[in-house]
């Protein structure tokens, strides 16, 4: 399958940064705070690449950078530097001068301006959060989410924009008579399932999921899961699975990579990970998963 | 087919300090196209790590793992970008173990016909039929067909498993004792569903505890001798 998107070096650090940080921080050292100057290495040096109809998985405990990871790649925050480059996705030949004549990636659009960003994250991937907070306005109608969601990407005609959000919600198993209901007033489970909805609004071809099932009950979890794996089926989404949860990783992801204090310590074949971790942290890692 | 070069298999675990364990040393072979090759050996002797390592499950720590692909020519398997891997698990080489590798809440059906739709490209109601098809020669009632396999015996399980295999009849298929718990009968199914898939022109290297069987299916065995 054809890569669509590849990332290298990419890096985010809070403060300055001091000659003595690259062998402070990291996997090795056991932090991502530099000692001697306090800068935070959020995400230092990541590549990856995501190719069609691939999920790939990033496992980690809290603090790894696997969440700032995909901010950056969502335009979330900003990189401090690293490159983020997307494959001729028919859905961005509307970005000008994005791919130079004849050139199969694009250019770097971790610094393309704002605008422009914006139109290369509506056209080519959607997000949905752990906090739902952070993906919704928990006080506009679940279809209204959806719409604002359209209305960014261009879309003007509101009967149209409420016939897609309806469909959308209508799949992501809303009932239709609370379309109008403000998500916080929905449940947990369901207003994942409106993120997954607004997520997928804009048909994109990857998929960014942070921790979409912590902190929900175990069958709340399975019905997203299948959600999420039936939707990959029918619209062929690439996605980027974000979980400490090897389960979950196991379920969805092909391959998986491993990071530890904002560095890729190993990345690989998900069974491989699984049984024949290299690394010592993915083997305590996946030693202290509950059978 | 398959050329095994000098494989070895040494594991570090770090929580053991890091040194090595060694699990396999050496080991060399050849399986050709078409062929049913056994692995044999003593317990622990690590003809399961072969297998794995064949599959990329395991990392070889030494040596290579030739494969010529039907569509890629020949490629190392031991270093294969992991993308291709991935390619070549969709299309053409197999692993079944004794273990159901279960997908929750899909059911028994699905299961066989999941990967006829993906790497055969067939349309889901032929691929549902073809896997009843399976199920039933399994001697799996149809009552269980849209039931989760992870509610079934032992045995109905790896029926399922076997089912799912050669559904979709793939160029290589690695056998890990995938008959270790059924009984007779379904023994007899299973090593005719096995030949009709190398008439079929597939390849197959397997392990079966069985010395009878693994005589009997077979057309030779390779003996993996362990570390001295």
């Amino acid at each position: 399958m054809e890569p669509l998107l590849r990332a290298h070096g990419i890096t985010r650090r809070y403060g300055r940064g001091c000659d003595r940080c690259l062998e402070s921080t990291g996997a090795e050292a056991g932090t991502n705070r530099c000692p001697h100057c306090g800068t935070v290495w959020a995400c230092r040096d990541v590549s990856l690449e995501l190719r069609a109809e691939e999920a790939l998985g990033i496992v980690g405990e809290s603090g790894s950078g696997k969440s700032t990871l995909v901010k950056l790649l969502h335009f979330d925050d900003e990189a401090s530097s690293g490159f983020l480059e997307l494959s001729r996705l028919p859905s961005l030949r509307e970005v000008p001068e994005l791919h130079a004549e004849g050139a199969d990636w694009s250019r770097n659009v971790l610094v393309l301006d704002r605008y422009r960003q914006r139109r290369v994250r509506d056209a080519s991937m959607g997000i949905v959060y752990q906090h739902p907070h952070l993906g919704l306005r928990m006080g506009v109608s679940a279809g209204g989410n959806v719409a604002e969601r359209l209305l960014s990407a261009g879309w003007r005609s509101i009967g149209n924009m409420r016939a897609r959000a309806s469909k959308l919600l209508e799949r992501t198993e809303i009932p239709l008579e609370r379309m109008d209901e403000p998500p916080r007033k929905f449940s947990g489970g369901m207003q994942q399932r409106v993120q997954i909805a607004k997520a997928l609004s804009g048909d994109p071809p990857i998929l960014l999921l942070d921790e979409v099932t912590t902190g929900l009950d175990l069958s709340v979890q399975a019905r997203v899961l299948d959600m999420i794996r039936s939707l990959r089926e029918e619209l062929r989404l690439s996605m980027l699975v974000v979980s400490h949860d090897l389960g979950v990783i196991n379920l969805l992801c092909q391959r998986t990579m491993v990071m530890k204090n904002g560095q890729v310590v190993e990345s690989g074949l998900t069974d491989q990970i699984l049984q024949d971790p290299q690394h010592g942290y993915t083997q305590l890692l996946v030693a202290s998963q509950l059978q | 087919m398959l050329s095994v070069r000098n494989l070895s298999k040494t594991f570090h675990l770090h929580m053991l300090g890091g040194g090595p364990l060694p699990a396999v040393g050496d080991v060399s072979f050849d399986v050709g196209r078409g062929e049913f090759v056994g692995l044999a050996g003593p317990s622990g002797a690590g003809k399961s790590t072969v297998l794995k390592c064949v599959h990329r499950t395991y990392l070889a720590s030494a040596g290579q793992i030739l494969y010529d692909s039907p569509s890629m020519g020949q490629v190392d398997l031991a270093s294969l970008e992991e993308g291709r891997v991935i390619d070549l698990r969709r299309t053409e080489i197999g692993f079944v173990s004794q273990f159901l590798r279960v997908i929750p809440r899909v059911g028994a059906l699905d299961l066989v016909a999941e990967p006829i739709v993906h790497r055969l490209g067939t349309d889901l109601e032929t691929a549902r039929a073809r896997a009843a098809e399976l199920l039933d020669r399994l001697h799996i009632p149809r009552r269980l067909f849209e039931a989760y396999p992870a509610t079934f015996s032992g045995g109905e399980q790896q029926r399922v498993n076997i089912a799912r295999a050669v559904g979709w009849r793939p160029a290589l298929l690695l056998l890990d004792e995938p008959t270790a718990s059924l009984d007779a009968g379904s023994v007899e199914v299973v090593v005719e569903l096995l030949q009709e898939l190398r008439n079929g022109g597939a390849t197959l290297l397997g392990i079966f505890h069985d010395p009878v069987l693994l005589e009997r299916i077979t057309d030779r065995t390779v003996r993996i001798g362990g570390l001295a």
